[in-house]
Parts: structure tokens; C-alpha cells; sequence
């Protein structure tokens, strides 16, 4: 059961830690990657290895499904994985390697992908997917395509790189506070954008420290309009949404908007002091998983409703800023 | 932006439809716009049914079902539409019974007024009905009210809560 907070700084900070990836499970990750990387290098099959995904980046929410692993093969493999049949010859040799010192490791268990060598480890929840690589110029990677048998220009380092940037000028709330964007995908089915659109989003409307319920709010407000037009990754090399329609963009735009006036109604009962109001408010935008708000007694409504507002969950306010402002009155009988 | 009576008066399905659909109304659970034939011109009649706050829906209180009347002229009259016997503190005697929202020699920040448009009319009928319903229960208007009848002067406003409201919507 999600908890309850009275304050909006309080019931964001409980909510970002049920998004967190486990901290034990992020080390174990982490180590493995350490170690499979010592193994390829040793072998003289690999370079050097990188992470990339969300899970590099930080953005990845719970659960932990996958690890991506960038190998970017040695340079005296490069004449031989460019023929015919290259990339598919990478991740063989990766395996090989791989089995050899993980005898009980299983590969590709949920059926070959183009890009990456799905690695099982039975004592992992999680898989480790790596994308063979030939090193290109500067932070470009070429990664193999094992099914159009190609290498794929990559600036997956550079997108890593720049999303640290913009953690590290948010004195690393940004990650976070995507992480939570990136939840309204499950609570909302129609926002099947993904969830890289999400960091783009966040990319072009947080970029400075603040608190959550503000940067939540520019992020909503933003995304309430961008998705009509062209959404760059935040290296700004791709649009993400080239193959969108306008039914589904049409979908994002309403769906957003609505979440960006609730936002915004939360921002307002915050900063003229209804703090219990506006938990309640961003619990609507997020779900149960939000922490929930003190009930409101009927002796606290019936008081509030004497001159202020309803917000848009039915709590009675003294603030005439909520979503439906109400002037009070004195009732009254002509005799 | 609230919606004008005379949307309500021209077009009373589509109006109670769009009540309906933007959802700035808490607790309504349903509207139902009729056109009607009224003195100087086409008037409307607005059904509504108002679900309590959750905070009093908690304690068992009811959906309100209210009926409000907006004439040619926009001048508006909410009634109860309650099945069966029920006291009131506040609603006029007659036989049309109209809920008594505000007292009409107030200063204009303390009434409705029928430029603030349709959204403002209904919650002050629906908080007027949880007032009620909260007088019933408890024997307490839960705000300050006004005296019934009318004399020579005005009512004074008597809580410091109510002259500071007045001050809080004074209208420009």
C-alpha cells in the first residue's frame, strides 16, 4: 500500500523511491557488466564495452528487465566482421566466449534480435543483452544488424553523454523526475509513445534543479503541444516520431493537456498553501502507486465550502484557484 | 471560462452534454438540457444529479438531484427534486419551493450573478443542497447565513469570515 504524505515534496520523494531500481540489483548488474567485459577483453575479441538504455542512462524504472551492453570488437577482427555474415559472426564469438566461462548462461532465450546477443544468467532476474560494435569516429559506434547482416551507425555513447549533462545540471534530479513521466506510460494505455520520447520530452523542458512537482508540471505542460509536431532525441540527430499519425498524435496532445491542467491545479493549491489538496490532485495524475493525501472530514469540507473552491478530486478549498472556483453566499428565505 | 446562460437557453441538450463532458463540475453525475417556453423568449430547464465530496460521500451522504429554471430574462431558480418529505432551512415557501442560494441585497462579491455563467450557477446549487443536507444532520448551517424575511436595511454581514469573503471576491 502506497503511503500517505501531507506534503507534496513528501509524497514525490515516497513515490520516486517505488520507481527506483533495487539498489542490490543495480550492483549485481553492474558487476556482471565489470566482469564480462574483463572476460572479452582478456579474450583480445573486444576493445571495450559501454552501457547504453535506459539503464545508463538511469532512466530505467523497476522492474529491471534488461542490461544493454555495447562490445565494440577489436580492431583486428574489424576485415573479417565487415564480410558477409560480420555481425552474425560477432555474436558468435561473443557466445562462445561467454559460454565458456558461463557454462550455465543461455542465449537467446526469447528468440534471436537484430542488434543483441540476449545472455540468461541463472543467478540474475534480469538479462544482459550485448550489441556487438565496430568503433567508428569519435563517440560513433557501428552496431551489428545481425538480420539486414549490416553495421548500424550509432551515437548511443553521445546520448549517454548528453543526458548526463543535463542529470548533472539538475544536480541529478533530472533521471528521476523522467522516471516518473515515464510511469504515466502504465497508468495511461494510450500514451504508448516510448519511452526515449519521454527523456526527449523531459530533455526539452527541465533544465535546471527543481522541485519535482514543478518539473513534472513544465514536462506535462510541454508534451501537451510537442507531440503535435517533430520530437528529437536528445542528441537532436532523430525524430522520434516520424512514424506517428495524427489520430495518435491527436491522442497524446488530449491526453497530456488534460494531465498538464491538473498539474498546473496542483501548482496552484501548493503555493497558496493547500498542500494536502494538491497530493490529492497529483495522486489523479499518477495513480494509486502516489502516495495518498490525509482524508479531508466532513467538518474540514463543509468549512472549505464556505468561500473558495473544488478541486478537480472533490476536495473543498479555501483557495478560489482550484479547478472550480466557488464565491460563497448567504442562503437565505424570503419569509 | 464559464459557459453563458443563453448557450443553456439556445441549445440546453448540447450544453448539459458539454457540462458533462469537460468535467469541471465535481460530482456531477449527470445533466439533462431541456428547451422550454418561457416568458420573452425561450428559457431551459437543467436537471442535474451531484454526487457529495468524497469527504462527506465517506458518511453516507446522498446524489442530490436539482432542477434549475433559467428564464428569457437569465435570472435562474434551482429547486429540489428530493422524492420525498424532507426539511429545509433554506428554500422558499409556494408551490414551486426554490432553493433560497444567496441573499439578493448582499454586496455583489456574496451572490451569483448571472454573467458568471452557467459552472458557478451549479455549484452554488449543489453546495447549497450539501448545506442541507448538513443542517439536517446536524442542526447547523455550516456557514454564516442570512436572517429570513427582509426589512428596511439590509442584513448586516455578522462573522469577520464573511466580511473578509466579501473582500476576498469583491468584483471590479
Amino acid at each position: 500500500m502506497p503511503e500517505t504524505a501531507s506534503s507534496v515534496a513528501g509524497a514525490f520523494n515516497l513515490y520516486d523511491a517505488t520507481l527506483n531500481l533495487d539498489k542490490s540489483e543495480r550492483a549485481r548488474a553492474q558487476k556482471r557488466h565489470q566482469e564480462i567485459t574483463a572476460l572479452l577483453v582478456a579474450s583480445g575479441l573486444v576493445a571495450l564495452t559501454f552501457l547504453q538504455g535506459s539503464f545508463a542512462r538511469k532512466t530505467m524504472r523497476k522492474p529491471f528487465k534488461d542490461v544493454d551492453m555495447v562490445v565494440v570488437m577489436a580492431e583486428r577482427l574489424r576485415a573479417e566482421l565487415e564480410r558477409p555474415g560480420g555481425p552474425a559472426r560477432a555474436m558468435a564469438l561473443l557466445r562462445d566466449a561467454v559460454a565458456a566461462a558461463y557454462p550455465s548462461a543461455r542465449f537467446d532465450v526469447d528468440g534471436p534480435s537484430a542488434h543483441a546477443l540476449q545472455v540468461t544468467f541463472p543467478d540474475l532476474p534480469f538479462t544482459m543483452d550485448l550489441v556487438p560494435a565496430l568503433a567508428g569516429d569519435g563517440e560513433i559506434v557501428h552496431i551489428a544488424d545481425r538480420d539486414d547482416n549490416r553495421w548500424e551507425w550509432s551515437n548511443a555513447r553521445t546520448l549517454n553523454r548528453v543526458v548526463s549533462e543535463r542529470n548533472v545540471a539538475t544536480d541529478d534530479e533530472w533521471v528521476h523526475q523522467v522516471r516518473m513521466g515515464k510511469a504515466l506510460k502504465d497508468r495511461y494505455a494510450d500514451l504508448d509513445l516510448c519511452g526515449l520520447a519521454f527523456e526527449a520530452l523531459a530533455h526539452d523542458s527541465i533544465f535546471v534543479k527543481q522541485p519535482h512537482d514543478v518539473a513534472l508540471a513544465d514536462l506535462l505542460r510541454h508534451a501537451s503541444t510537442a507531440v503535435l509536431g517533430k520530437i528529437l532525441e536528445p542528441t537532436g540527430v532523430e525524430d522520434l516520431t516520424e512514424e506517428w499519425d495524427d489520430d495518435q498524435r491527436r491522442r497524446y496532445a488530449e491526453r497530456f493537456s488534460a494531465l498538464s491542467r491538473r498539474a498546473d491545479e496542483a501548482l496552484r493549491l501548493r503555493a497558496d498553501g493547500s498542500e494536502a489538496a494538491a497530493v490529492d490532485v497529483w495522486r489523479s495524475v499518477f495513480g494509486d502507486d502516489f502516495p495518498a493525501a490525509p482524508p479531508q472530514s466532513a467538518s474540514d469540507a463543509l468549512a472549505a465550502l464556505a468561500a473558495g473552491g473544488i478541486t478537480s478530486t472533490g476536495r473543498a478549498v479555501t483557495t478560489s484557484r482550484a479547478h472550480q472556483p466557488n464565491r460563497p453566499a448567504r442562503s437565505w428565505r424570503a419569509r | 471560462m464559464a459557459r453563458p446562460l443563453s448557450a443553456l437557453r439556445a441549445r440546453p441538450q448540447e450544453t448539459a452534454a458539454a457540462l458533462m463532458a469537460d468535467g469541471d463540475i465535481y460530482g456531477l453525475r449527470c445533466a439533462r438540457g431541456t428547451r422550454v417556453p418561457a416568458k420573452g423568449g425561450a428559457g431551459a430547464v437543467l436537471d442535474l444529479w451531484l454526487a457529495p465530496l468524497p469527504a462527506l460521500a465517506r458518511d453516507g451522504w446522498p446524489v442530490e438531484h436539482a432542477r434549475v429554471f433559467v428564464l428569457a430574462d437569465d435570472t435562474a431558480h434551482a429547486v429540489d427534486m428530493h422524492p420525498g418529505p424532507r426539511r429545509y432551512l433554506h428554500r422558499n415557501p409556494g408551490p414551486l419551493a426554490t432553493l433560497c442560494l444567496q441573499y439578493p441585497r448582499d454586496d455583489a462579491a456574496l451572490r451569483w450573478m448571472p454573467e458568471d455563467g452557467l459552472e458557478p450557477l451549479v455549484t452554488s446549487v449543489h453546495r447549497h443542497l450539501m448545506y442541507e443536507e448538513a443542517w439536517r444532520r446536524t442542526g447547523r448551517w455550516p456557514a454564516e447565513d442570512a436572517p429570513h424575511g427582509d426589512r428596511k436595511a439590509p442584513h448586516r454581514l455578522r462573522t469577520p469570515a464573511a466580511r473578509q469573503a466579501q473582500r476576498d471576491w469583491a468584483r471590479t
